[in-house]
């Protein structure tokens, strides 16, 4: 099992994407899923930080995080509020 | 400027040359006005004539000499000067330089609406000394000069550019010539480089802090000066600045001779000292010259306006609009848009105006916010940059806002007079660049990337199904992802959803603009060989992106190195067209009515949304106007309305 602090830059996004996490929140709160995809804080900027990640189940892995009538599969959770991003299985 | 590029490494007699035509029209002007504007409709007195020439002498060798032509223009990026290379060259190390830069970038371009006029209706003012033609209304003749010097910049200055170095030399020598003759009538006017002339003017005369308002008119130049180093190179300008500050002194030094020759107490109402130290016999020659001068002057600011605003293009801080290059001289473009902006403008002035000395209560207030700003940006340039000591950055940073504050001051007296009007002009600058780059900004955090890498397979699989019909056989994207491995979600979903595009290659090009003005270079990564390949071309802040141009030469570079095979068609159209079957992708956001603003996202958003449409589109800003493209719209939704009280209604049943 991989461990990562939740201090994703470029290079590290991979170590997330595609691969079951465990989502600590800063409210001690947990949560379990797939990332699929993410938000930059700064697209011209190499370096600049994710600022939300969009997690799903398993189920929807292949989805584009949108149902057919354009409503949000899954949760986006901002990066601010996270403690710390556990990987627990790569798919 | 875009003139000529002098050989920016060698001194000649024709570089210098050459740099005297293209960077010294604006400050090279200024004596045009500004001895008139420092005495105004005031008595003649010694304290004002040797105090006002004394500041004139200190602030140019302050702000000008040791501020730009010793500090500034050693802040060049690979070459370039100005408020938008400055900026690029420092923007890594601070956080808070972007708003600064927008206002310097707004004031100077509010500026420049200015100098046309108060140059040419200046110059051409001269001509009511001539007897007989005291009363010739200027206005029509500067608004048709302006007129035509708008004009005829569709057809660029490649014809009459070269002769612009020996205009502005014949100007200069009549400038020294014409005010070493009355310092021989006056000699003890120079007593007025002594600094204590200054301070007593400034301290005992009669709100005589307020007429550094007048002073500052003989710098406003210098900021320009910065602007065109990329034309000449440092060397040039520092060479041809020693000559260039030698006549411009005689000449102030000449006004202010004639001045004191008459009786003290003399009121000059309605006179410019400029033209008063001409020979009646050579008022008509002097107003060419000076005429000449003007609209080199003003030739200056129009082409430095299309390159600040091309440069303020290419950082993301104004909507893309069409950019010409009227000859092939290097550098050298017209922006139509600009051009019908700032000649509305410039004419407005002249109608508002009417004449220089109105126009003189409104110039300088803009520009003394942009010098402010350079000085800020340039002190992060000497800590980072050049790692000077801290405690002396901090030292200059002090003297010259200390100086630039008392300018502001002073010009601040303007406002109520015609500042305002500048300040105006900048502020919808301002906000024009604020809504661009900070919309763009909010519309960017919502892109969402995905890992390219795990549609690798399906994109593999899709272009093997015979079963789809085929939508190109080279598809290419434009992404925003700089890494290798990402890619925009709203792309993969193009590529699947509804009628998957079936292609042989897939292409996912990304167009990264450097720190660095003129770059040119790419590099390939292909995540399945011959299949999916992504390109990351980066181009420098000055220049044009042709992406098909630069896209077709790469993939001509990848065949030839034996990297890729081109695909020929399948369907056997290949032999009556040899071509290769490229289709490209744009995919435009716009505005979902699906949202829910704060008030300040909302003007923002809608300004910059607004202001998108009423540019260039995506597919002509990047260069792919004339090949194969499928514009793809997607709704931005920033803000999802989630209150939605919709019920089902009880339905009845219809008896």
């Amino acid at each position: 099992m991989k461990r990562v602090t939740a201090e994703p830059m470029d290079e590290q996004n991979g170590d997330f994407v595609n691969r079951k996490v465990e989502i600590l929140l800063k409210n001690g709160k947990r949560i379990n899923g797939f990332i699929i995809g993410y938000f930059k804080k700064d697209i011209d900027d190499l370096n600049a930080p994710v600022i939300k990640w969009h997690l799903v189940d398993e189920q929807h892995l292949m989805t584009f995080g949108i149902d057919p009538f354009g409503y949000l599969i899954g949760t986006i959770i901002a990066q601010k509020d996270i403690l710390q991003i556990k990987c627990i299985d790569s798919i | 400027m875009s003139l000529i590029k002098a050989n920016k490494g060698k001194i000649t007699a024709a570089s210098l040359l050459i740099a005297l035509g293209i960077i010294y029209g604006d400050i090279g002007t200024s004596p045009l006005y500004v001895l008139k504007a420092i005495i105004g409709d005031r008595p003649i007195s010694e304290m004002l004539v040797y105090g006002g020439i004394s500041c004139v002498f200190w602030t140019i060798t302050f702000q000008t000499t040791f501020k730009y032509i010793y500090l500034t223009l050693q802040a060049d990026n690979n070459g370039e000067g100005g408020i938008f290379s400055l900026y690029a060259l420092v923007r890594r190390y601070g956080k808070y330089l972007v708003i600064p830069t927008i206002l310097g970038a707004s004031t100077l371009l509010a500026d420049g609406i200015i100098t046309p006029p108060i140059s040419v209706s200046s110059a051409i003012e001269g001509l009511t000394n001539i007897k007989g033609l005291e009363h010739i209304p200027t206005v029509p003749i500067v608004i048709a000069i302006i007129s035509g010097l708008f004009f005829f910049q569709r057809f660029g200055t490649h014809k009459v550019g070269s002769a612009f170095g020996p205009a502005m030399l014949v100007w200069f020598l009549m400038l020294a010539v014409l005010g070493l003759f009355q310092i021989v009538d006056h000699p003890s006017i120079l007593k007025s480089l002594n600094p204590k002339y200054a301070i007593d003017f400034l301290t005992h005369y009669p709100k005589g802090f307020v007429l550094l308002g007048a002073v500052f008119l003989a710098t406003t130049g210098a900021e320009a000066l910065y602007s065109d180093l990329g034309h000449c190179g440092r060397k040039n300008i520092r060479i041809t600045w020693g000559l260039v500050k030698m006549c411009l002194l005689l000449n102030y030094m000449g006004q202010a001779a004639w001045l004191m020759n008459l009786r003290d107490g003399t009121f000059i109402t309605g006179k410019n000292p400029f033209f008063e130290i001409m020979p009646h016999w050579f008022l008509i020659p002097g107003i060419v010259i000076a005429t000449s001068a003007a609209i080199i002057a003003s030739q200056a600011l129009i082409s430095g306006s299309y390159t600040l605003i091309n440069e303020a293009m290419n950082m993301n801080f104004w909507p893309r609009v069409a950019v010409r290059q009227p000859s092939e001289t290097k550098g050298q473009i017209y922006i139509p848009s600009v051009n019908i902006m700032l000649w509305i403008g410039c004419v407005l002035m002249v109608l508002y105006f009417k004449n220089s000395s109105n126009m003189e209560a409104a110039y300088g207030l803009a520009i003394t916010l942009t010098m402010m700003v350079t000085t800020y940006l340039l002190s992060y340039f000497l800590l980072f940059k050049l790692k000077w000591n801290r405690i002396l950055v901090s030292a200059l940073l002090l003297l010259f806002a200390s100086i630039e504050i008392a300018f502001f001051v002073a010009n601040i007296q303007k406002f109520p007079e015609g500042g305002y009007i500048t300040i105006l002009i900048s502020s919808i600058y301002f906000f024009i660049m604020y809504s661009v780059y900070t919309g763009r900004k909010i519309s960017n955090r919502f892109t969402k990337f995905v890992d390219l890498g795990r549609y690798v397979n399906q994109i593999n699989e899709l272009s093997n199904d015979d079963a789809i019909p085929r939508f190109s056989t080279h598809l290419i994207y434009l992404t925003k992802a700089n890494n290798r491995h990402e890619v925009e979600e709203k792309i993969i979903k193009s590529i699947f959803a509804k009628n998957p595009k079936r292609a042989d290659v897939y292409w996912f090009v990304h167009i990264h603009r450097t720190n660095e003005p003129y770059t040119l270079t790419y590099d390939v990564s292909e995540l399945i060989d011959d299949k999916v390949i992504k390109i990351s071309i980066h181009v420098g802040f000055r220049v044009q992106p042709r992406t098909e141009l630069y896209f077709k030469k790469i993939v001509q570079e990848l065949v030839q190195n034996k990297e890729l095979n081109l695909h020929t068609r399948p369907d056997g159209s290949t032999k009556y067209n040899n071509e290769p079957d490229f289709k490209f992708v744009v995919i435009e956001k716009f505005l979902s009515v699906e949202n829910e603003f704060a008030l300040r996202e909302g003007i923002i958003l809608n300004a910059y949304f607004q202001l998108k449409y009423l540019g260039l589109s995506d597919e002509k800003a990047f260069g792919l106007d004339k090949c194969d493209v499928v514009i793809e719209h997607v709704p931005l939704v920033y803000q999802p309305i989630t209150k939605i009280e919709l019920k089902r209604a009880i339905s009845h049943e219809i008896k």
